[in-house]
């Protein structure tokens, strides 16, 4: 990371696509100025500012948390806000929108399969049916540590684009839609396995995944999707091995400390 | 067994595949090294006879049954892995293949263990 350059100006390539009025995407080059303390998400705004206003991205907190501006840096998923230009001295640095997903528009994806896949997970806490049992559904710091680093997920999309699966499997549900499910499966105050169980267990649920854990390696958080995914699978195979041998066992899943 | 759109048996396959990978990482390496070199060499004492006794032991038909289901786990590991892999390279092979790559795994040590049942009884 270090670069003993402290700044200059860098080409910056970025490709510029409207799907109803191009024929193809194509990069554009522009040249802009930066320092030590430019980011990607500057040199972005800087090039819609001064250069040409009708680039068209997304963003919105500038610190890597609201996880809207993840675009395709030299080819790799990355947050604009989080990288620097340094890092691509002297360049050029070329952005591209994310890998494995429509383009609405420039650097703009299309958001909504992703927003289907982790509705579908039902990513919120299922109550206790039998009632809580206490005020305020408290939970001990060791309950929590148990899905802690599934729920420092910011849906930014960057493991979509760097799954092979994902690109060759449209419909697999996809490294963060499952890992939402397993953060909520693994929290002592959530009863929706059984209700997961079904999305997870099937072709296009979890089972393309094949731990590549190349999802693992774009997080910007973290997360560790790949091996959330493997502890879905195995979860997965322990409530197919009880029903197996116990057919009438009910829902399977439920909150026994076991395997969840 | 509960059925819903799209369950597959695809728990059984990867619970095996698992369950060979374990037994490739961790066990197999430290059973070659310990009957392969560290006792033919003599490492805990006299290697003479060593052949001879590990003979008699794998003979036993409960040690070879456990051994065939052992190896039989590692090669259902690398079956799943290879025709997953053909999902990788773009390649989705008719029906047929993919009954045969697991059948071999299934087969083999099958075949393998009554053959060696049928010469345990004539020898
Ligand atoms: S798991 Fe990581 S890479 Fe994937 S959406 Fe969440 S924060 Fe982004
Ligand atoms: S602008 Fe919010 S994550 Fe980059």
């Amino acid at each position: 990371m270090a670069h003993s350059e402290a700044g200059g100006v860098m080409t910056v390539e970025v490709q510029r696509y409207r799907p109803d009025v191009d024929d193809t995407p194509r990069l554009v080059s522009y040249e802009v100025p930066w320092t030590q303390d430019t980011s990607v998400l500057d040199a972005l705004n800087y090039i819609k500012d001064e250069l040409d206003s009708s680039i068209t991205f997304r963003w919105s907190c500038r610190m890597a948390i609201c996880g809207s501006c993840g675009f395709m840096l030299n080819g790799e998923p990355k947050l604009g806000c989080e990288q620097f230009l340094r890092t691509y001295a002297p360049g050029p640095l070329r952005i591209e929108p994310l890998a494995n997903h429509a383009v609405e528009r420039d650097l703009v994806v299309d958001l909504e399969p992703f927003m289907t896949k982790l509705a579908a997970v039902e990513p919120y806490l299922h109550p206790d049916p039998t009632g809580t049992p206490e005020p305020g559904n408290l939970q001990t710091p060791e309950q929590m540590t148990r899905y802690g680093q599934f729920a420092a997920c910011i849906n930014c999309m960057l493991c979509y684009a760097a799954c092979p699966q994902v690109g060759l499997a449209t419909d697999f549900l996809g490294p963060a839609a499952i890992t939402a499910a397993v953060r909520y499966n693994k929290d002592s105050r959530d009863f929706g396995n059984a209700q997961r169980l079904p999305l997870l267990d099937q072709e296009d649920g979890l089972w393309p995944c094949t731990f590549v854990g190349a999802c693992s390696t774009a997080c910007p958080k973290g997360v560790d999707p790949a091996a959330a995914i493997q502890q879905a699978k195995f979860a997965a195979t322990m409530d197919w091995a009880t029903e197996f041998v116990m057919p009438h066992h009910g829902a399977p899943g439920a909150k026994d400390g076991g395997h969840a | 067994m509960r059925r819903w759109a799209g369950r597959t048996n695809e728990p059984l396959f990867w619970g095996l595949f698992g369950g060979g990978g374990m037994v490739s990482v961790f066990l197999m390496p430290v059973l070659i090294v310990i009957f392969a070199f560290l006792v033919p060499f003599g490492v805990f004492g006299g290697a003479e006879g060593t052949y001879e006794t590990m003979h008699g032991v794998l003979t036993n038909w409960f040690v070879a049954l456990v051994l065939f289901v052992v190896l039989a786990l590692v090669l259902w590991h690398a079956a799943h892995r290879f025709f997953h892999s053909l999902h990788d390279l773009k390649i989705h092979p008719p029906e047929i293949v993919r009954v045969v790559i697991y059948g071999v795994a299934l087969l083999a040590p099958a075949i393998g263990y009554s053959l060696f049942l049928v010469e345990a009884a004539t020898s």
